[in-house]
């Protein structure tokens, strides 16, 4: 008993230097932030963390204040809209008796699998056509597109623990189908609702590519857009090809609001995924 | 359902069928496009940028399968047993899967980058000779990627394999345990084969995921050196704003998602006729 306790505390502290190790980047990047230009590649030079210069130069950028607003009003409406409309989806598709269910569960199938860039060049004139280009909602919609297949399924997946016989009661009592949907059969998605806001948010906050691509014109920043222009941007304060330090903090800065949604919500978000893996 | 339909509608179907229809074009994005039939097609498969990106793309794809795979499912039999902190464990591995790719890429240059700080420390151990320079020598860049895409992937993988552990019936395990199954004739016979559903799962994100890849060649290594780490996804970018060849992006586009399709559906085929029923 006694040597399987011994290997067991062994095993445990094996587990937490390996992960450990697979925190380190993360640790870089902190450590990097705190530092200045010069010792940004020196691992053993102290950081110095009463400096905030290099969180000075973040805040100075013009675009910084707005990027941030901007991207959390994106995940904000997205979500809704995504909520909103996947929830009805899932709902009709899982009660459905046709077979149209799977002809739709295909459609979602391939909206998941195609790459945003082969379409890229359309949406592209779609934009240009709509005068929509570099806006907020047209990325929304972009994001939309990409992601409802995926959340209805999440939402038929859940549709199916709930008893038909609520609905017909409802529909016994003199309830629509509206009113049953919005007062008895949405709140009992809940669960769904919550998996979907904790999983999609980091797909939002984290893009680049949309913003890359639709928000080209660099009017409307978002955050992982201003952290790639950031480059040059500090680039042609100090001269240098690129200001690491700078750089690390904006990174951080980022990564703040998504990491503590994440330690936050982190027992729902895991759950939530392995739920849509087992029931999608 | 009037909504989503509407949005894949007009956001999926419409925009596939337009990509279909203007990869057989010359249009360069502006003026009227003309029909060039499979003239695109055909250049594209002569194009070595093109083949090269394929190579580049199977390199990662096939590595991730191979690589991630064990060592998630490794990680979840670990996770999944009785060690102690294992919440906080699962949170630590998780962490990469949630950060932003630009992110991560630039923690990993200031690594890795040739005056950076992974050199630093094996010249200050005194056991590297001479610096490796990780992003920018044709032999090692790959790898280097591969590295983080496994670093980056392993956590997520994990979680899909601990939820098909944790749907495993315990009274399979005591069936084993009276027949005197152990170790490693219970992992072959019991836990494998009904841990398949998740196998399938995982590798098909794997897949899909790996083939796609753009942010972090992106702006890690700009497809460089030369074009090893160049991926279709970075092309078709490239094609579209570069060149201003719109039609020939949308081949590739409409190329690139055949060939996801093709090995989706093999991969399926293949991992679903090992599943089991419980």
């Amino acid at each position: 008993m006694k040597v399987q306790a011994g290997s067991r505390i062994l095993g445990t502290g094996l587990m937490f230097f390996v992960a450990l190790l697979f925190t380190v980047p993360f640790i870089v990047l902190i450590l990097s932030s705190f530092k200045d230009e010069d010792h940004i590649f020196d691992p053993f030079y102290p950081p110095d963390f009463t400096n905030f210069e290099n969180y000075k130069m973040v805040f100075a950028s013009p675009t910084f204040v707005p990027a941030f607003l901007n991207t959390i009003m994106i995940c904000a409406i997205t979500l809704i809209i995504a909520i909103i409309v996947s929830s009805m989806a899932g709902y009709v598709v899982s009660r459905s008796k046709e077979r149209i269910f799977k002809w739709m569960y295909i459609v979602f199938v391939f909206a998941l699998i195609i790459p945003a860039q082969t379409n890229m060049v359309v949406f592209y004139k779609m934009g240009t056509s709509l005068g929509m280009m570099n806006t907020i909602p047209f990325l929304i919609l972009i994001y939309l597109s990409g992601n409802v297949a995926y959340t209805s399924m999440i939402y038929a997946g859940f549709t199916k623990s709930i008893p038909r016989q609520l609905e017909e009661a409802a529909a016994i009592d003199g309830c629509g189908k509206i009113r049953t949907f919005v007062s008895i059969i949405f709140p009992l998605l809940m669960p769904a609702t919550a998996t979907v806001f904790v999983v999609e948010i980091f797909w939002y906050w984290n893009d680049f590519q949309g913003p890359l691509i639709y928000l080209s014109n660099g009017d409307v920043p978002t955050l992982m857009l201003e952290i790639y222009n950031f480059k040059s941007y500090v680039g042609t304060l100090s001269y240098s090809v690129t200001s690491w330090a700078p750089v690390s903090a904006i990174c951080v800065v980022a990564t703040i609001p998504i990491l503590l949604f994440f330690l936050f919500t982190q027992k729902y978000l895991l759950k939530g995924l392995a739920m849509g893996a087992i029931k999608g | 359902m009037v909504p989503v339909l509407l949005i894949i509608a007009a956001f999926v179907v419409y925009p596939f069928l337009s990509s279909v229809y203007y990869s057989f074009t010359d249009w360069n994005g502006i003026s009227k496009p003309n029909f060039v039939g499979l003239l695109n097609y055909k250049n594209l498969l002569k194009d070595i940028s093109f083949v090269h990106s394929l190579r580049n793309i199977l390199f990662f794809t096939v590595g991730a399968i191979v690589l991630i795979n064990p060592l998630s499912l490794i990680l979840a039999l670990i996770l999944n047993s009785k060690i102690k902190g294992r919440s906080a464990l699962r949170t630590l591995f998780y962490l990469p899967s949630v950060i932003s790719m630009i992110v991560i890429s630039n923690i990993w240059v200031i690594i890795l980058a040739g005056d950076g700080l992974l050199n630093k420390v094996v010249d200050l151990l005194g056991v590297g000779g001479q610096e490796i320079n990780w992003l920018g020598d044709y032999d090692k860049t790959p790898w280097a990627l591969l590295f983080i895409i496994l670093w980056q992937g392993v956590g997520n993988s994990a979680i899909f394999y601990i939820a098909g552990l944790q749907s495993i019936p315990q009274d399979l395990y005591e069936a084993a345990d009276i027949d005197g199954a152990v170790g490693w004739t219970r992992f072959t016979r019991i836990t494998f084969p009904l841990l398949m559903p998740a196998v399938t799962i995982v590798t098909f994100f794997q897949i899909s995921g790996t083939l796609k890849l753009f942010d972090l060649p992106l702006i890690m290594t700009k497809g460089g050196p030369g074009d090893v780490t160049l991926t279709p996804t970075m092309l078709i970018y490239n094609q579209a704003f570069q060149y201003n060849a719109a039609g020939y992006a949308t081949t590739t586009g409409v190329f690139l998602l055949l060939i996801i399709f093709v090995i989706s559906a093999l991969q399926l085929r293949l991992t679903r006729s090992k599943e089991v029923e419980m």
